[in-house]
């Protein structure tokens, strides 16, 4: 017999061993952010003042320090 | 684990675009005023007028999508941090762990950084500080997380009675603080600009982060807790 059954219950989160490979993606999401909010030319010295001025003002909203 | 990390794009997008609104709308007055002000300073001291590299429009456009590529890198390390945290934090359902994790990073990632070295508007910043501010930045948001992760890992190891538990950790969160925001050095500029205009940039700049983490959780646990199409 077919149960009335309600909406299936949300599943819960599977216990999942995160693999390297998102770790990874990770690293690559936090050294992206950086160049987008904080290089303020310590790694890339002059391209990063081109970057640094397109992005200005989220630099800003996101509240990381500037010149 | 590619199901969350796609959740995690998904939501991370569209919590930068919710900061992306916020800027336009109620971060947009602050910062033209601050950019007003920086240029007649500069005017008044120097004379010359500096040249801009891009027009206040394309920044304003630059400020979007950098707060678009943010949010979308977020929300990359928010689901991986989800898939790896969530099934042992104390929730039965995806979404309620997505708001939990949500509520501890926001605290962690933004609200305690922002009290130790609040944002500042255009105006206000030392170019010959500007190195020392970012190592002090990032040695707050560093330390926020390392003593989250540390009291969290006490609060389940520690075998308490259930009460006893929550006063200690809040006891032993609350000391951490105290330490790391004494341990930590002030923000070595000083602040000429108006308070009035700094607070208003400070508020909108919080408010856009904490509508981002909230659309960031909330997207997320939400799309995660579709049933499962095998």
């Amino acid at each position: 017999m077919e149960s009335h059954a309600l909406p299936a219950a949300a599943p819960a989160l599977p216990d999942i061993d995160v693999p390297v490979w998102a770790w990874a993606l990770v690293a690559v999401a936090a050294v992206v952010s950086y160049f987008v909010m904080l290089e303020n030319g310590v790694v890339l010295s002059h391209v990063a003042e081109t970057l640094h001025e397109f992005f200005h003002d989220g630099r800003h909203f996101v509240g990381v320090p500037c010149h | 684990m590619k199901r969350i990390l796609g959740v995690g794009c998904l939501a991370g997008l569209a919590a930068g675009a919710a900061a992306a609104l916020f800027a336009a709308t109620a971060g947009r007055g602050p910062i033209r005023d601050a950019i007003a002000l920086e240029d007649s300073i500069s005017h008044a001291t120097s004379g010359a007028h500096h040249e801009d590299l891009f027009s206040r429009g394309v920044q304003e456009i630059g400020g979007a999508v950098g707060l678009v590529v943010f949010g979308l890198a977020l929300g990359v390390i928010f689901s991986v941090v989800l898939a790896a945290v969530g099934p042992r934090l104390n929730a039965s359902t995806p979404l309620a762990a997505s708001l939990q994790l949500g509520f501890f990073g926001f605290v962690a990632v933004v609200l305690v950084p922002f009290l130790k070295y609040p944002a500042n508007p255009p105006a206000v910043g030392d170019p010959g500080t500007v190195n020392e501010r970012t190592v002090l930045y990032f040695a707050v948001l560093g330390l926020s997380i390392l003593l989250t992760w540390a009291v969290w890992r006490f609060y389940r190891g520690v075998t308490l009675a259930p009460v006893a538990k929550a006063w200690a950790t809040a006891a032993l969160y609350t000391t951490g603080l105290v330490v790391l925001f004494l341990v930590l050095p002030g923000n070595p500029d000083p602040i000429d600009a108006p308070a009035d205009l700094v607070w208003r940039f400070r508020l909108a700049s919080l408010g856009g982060l904490a509508s981002a983490w909230t659309v960031l959780a909330l997207v997320t646990g939400t799309l995660l807790s579709r049933p499962v199409r095998s």
